[in-house]
């Protein structure tokens, strides 16, 4: 087990201008952590864990593992487990086999083999398909073959690349909590990338945002979703998306749906010298109110029935531009189509406030 | 949607036809194999007279077969398993790695499937006498001479057929098993070969082929104890008489290895062992 850290580490792909895949990623993992790395395609969050595997240069920087320095050092030297995405599994071996297969190469007497393998078979549940090949075996099967491949290495590190997306969605659920149970039990320190963010809420004791190769925002689940470091990580985690609209400053307010949505004085404070400001609040934050009080004006669009709750879209005013927004109300006595709602925010700390240019927040409360 | 009829008869009579025209020979061949002598020198008899198993035995006898037999195995065999054994490591290279001049290998390689074969007769004589007085090695007449001389056939197309194969195998796996410790020759011998039998079996079969079969190269390049079946049965047509039934019973003998071979590797050129790799 050992922390991790990534100091400036930047891959640029040669061309021109230079891809700078991951840009000076700055980012420390404890010991025994679990870290997702979060991001769209495209974002740097795959090639930022195979820069730690090892599989892929750092052409700035460097990378550590525990104590020792790994930049320049070949995968099969870092003591690193990895699962892939498409599982990798060696087709012409027996699940045993694949499981115990870095052993062999590391001349571990054959017994203490096949102990530690039957070890893990348990753990996953895999007990009775250790002479199979991986061809014979189901999706969710395979799944845990490869997590029982890192685990049977007893590495200081797992890394996970997106192990859960060929799973169907139930599956995914359910080894969603295998994994991060079995994380928590072997105490390994884990970094685990992902494009999903429900993932990511759900596992990570942390989670690192990445936009364009860039580190967005590092933080507990709780803290990314309450506090998002700029308006990129709060459009990007939630679902449904935060409502987030570039939006006209007046008086003590801001102007939307013909109505002046009064901020908090450290908000006014931190916007001053701006006439606009990007206003960003989650659907579950806007509560609808009576008519006759004042608050924003919805017309509603479209109602999606979850059961518990429902999801009302519709339109909002913002400088005459009809503009999406979403609003989570009770599953029960819903708003008709056509209709006409009165929002008004929950509380003014869930009113979210970016710089209109940069993106970045503008109030820490 | 329901073919017409006229459709169906016209492919029954196609299909039916295509089967005459592979059967017969056969047929040909397995009769006349089995006739006396004097049965094969006068008018051709579809239905055989007399049946008789002399010519399998007579064969060996009458031309050296089974010292060409031992020189087509020898010599296709060496071909098949340097080809094999060369155009791995080669295909191994143009497929996981990126290095200068890589392209223009790759061009190369393929370039040398465009020319005829004959063209590179002359010029390999010439090399192969010249090495022969400059070094004293004898490569013409020799079975290490035939050997290299059909490596210059398969080796190209050998190497195209595995880069390709081992395109189709992911990287993913490779890099598993770097990363489960192996180094890049493990992986290659722990890893993707196992994974690429298919491909190498398919390897095997053609470069084997290609050296059984061969006459051009063969016929210039061999001397009297290094003369190959291809070769050796034209012998059975003297200045007296054609041996035909002889000759007959000698090409089913040869086409056995070729049908055994064939017969033993291809479970791998059906089945896609790397089914069950990823997702």
């Amino acid at each position: 087990m050992a922390e991790v850290e990534y100091r400036a580490a930047t891959r640029a792909y040669p061309s021109s201008p230079p891809v700078r895949a991951v840009d000076s990623l700055d980012l420390e993992i404890g010991d025994g952590e679990f870290l997702v790395l979060v991001g769209p395609s495209g974002s740097g969050k795959s090639t930022a864990l195979r820069m730690l595997a090892g599989l892929e240069e750092v052409d700035e920087g460097s990378i550590s593992i525990g104590a020792t320095d790994v930049t320049g050092t070949p995968p099969k030297s870092r003591d690193i487990a990895m699962v892939f995405q498409s599982y990798a599994l060696y087709p012409h071996m027996t699940v045993g086999e694949n499981m115990g297969f870095a052993l062999k190469l590391r001349k571990t007497p054959k017994d203490v083999i096949r102990s530690k393998v039957a070890e893990a078979a348990d753990m996953l549940d895999l007990r009775d398909f250790l002479d199979r090949k991986p061809r014979a075996l189901s999706g969710g099967q395979r799944q845990r073959v490869a997590m029982g491949r890192a685990i049977v290495r007893d590495p200081s590190v797992f890394l996970m690349d997106e192990p859960l997306s060929n799973l169907d969605a139930k599956l995914r659920v359910e080894t969603r909590a295998n994994i991060a149970g079995l994380q928590r039990e072997l105490g390994t320190t884990t970094i685990y990338v992902t494009h999903d963010q429900v993932e990511a809420m759900t596992m990570g004791d942390r989670v690192a945002v990445l936009d364009g190769g860039v580190l967005q925002q590092v933080a507990a689940p709780r803290e990314l979703y309450d506090k998002p470091a700029n308006s990129f990580v709060a459009g990007f985690i939630g679902s449904p998306a935060m409502n987030l609209e570039r939006v006209p400053l007046r008086g003590n307010g801001v102007v939307l749906g013909g109505h002046v949505v009064e901020l908090p004085r450290a908000a006014l404070a931190a916007a001053e010298g701006l006439d606009e400001v990007m206003f960003g609040v989650r659907p579950e934050a806007l509560l609808p109110v009576a008519d006759s009080e004042q608050g924003m004006r919805m017309n509603v669009e479209l109602v999606e029935e979850l059961g518990a709750d429902a999801l009302v879209i519709g339109s909002v005013d913002v400088s005459g531009d009809p503009k999406r927004f979403t609003v989570r109300t009770d599953g029960r006595g819903t708003p008709a189509i056509g209709e006409t709602l009165t929002l008004v925010p929950r509380d003014s700390e869930e009113v979210h406030l970016f710089h209109p240019s940069t993106g970045q927040r503008l109030v820490s409360y | 949607m329901r073919e017409p009829r006229w459709f169906q008869w016209v492919r029954g009579v196609g299909l039916c036809l295509l089967t005459l025209f592979t059967v017969i020979p056969l047929y040909v061949m397995v009769t006349t194999s089995v006739k006396p002598l004097s049965d094969v020198q006068d008018t051709f008899q579809w239905w055989p007279s007399v049946l008789t198993p002399q010519p399998y035995v007579d064969m060996w006898s009458t031309v050296r077969l089974a010292d060409y037999f031992v020189n087509s195995v020898v010599v296709s065999l060496g071909a098949a398993a340097f080809s094999v054994l060369i155009a791995l490591f080669a295909a191994y290279a143009i497929s996981r790695y990126r290095f200068r001049g890589r392209d223009v290998f790759r061009f190369t390689v393929l370039s040398t499937q465009m020319f005829p074969g004959i063209l590179f007769l002359l010029p390999l004589y010439l090399i192969y006498a010249t090495v022969g007085q400059a070094t004293g090695i004898v490569l013409q007449g020799s079975h290490i001479g035939l050997i290299i001389t059909y490596l210059t056939f398969s080796l190209p197309f050998s190497i195209w057929m595995l880069v390709s194969y081992f395109d189709s195998i992911p990287v993913d796996l490779d890099e598993a098993a770097f990363i489960d410790g192996a180094g890049p020759v493990q992986t290659l011998w722990r890893v993707v070969i196992p994974a690429a039998k298919p491909g190498i079996a398919a390897v095997s079969i053609y470069a084997f082929m290609t050296a059984w079969g061969e006459t051009l190269f063969a016929s210039i390049m061999t001397d009297a104890d290094s003369t190959t079946l291809a070769i050796g049965l034209r012998e059975y047509s003297t200045q007296s008489t054609v041996y035909w039934n002889e000759v007959m019973s000698a090409s089913l003998v040869v086409s056995i290895p070729v049908v055994l071979g064939f017969l033993a590797l291809q479970r791998y050129l059906v089945q896609g062992l790397t089914a069950g790799a990823v997702k």
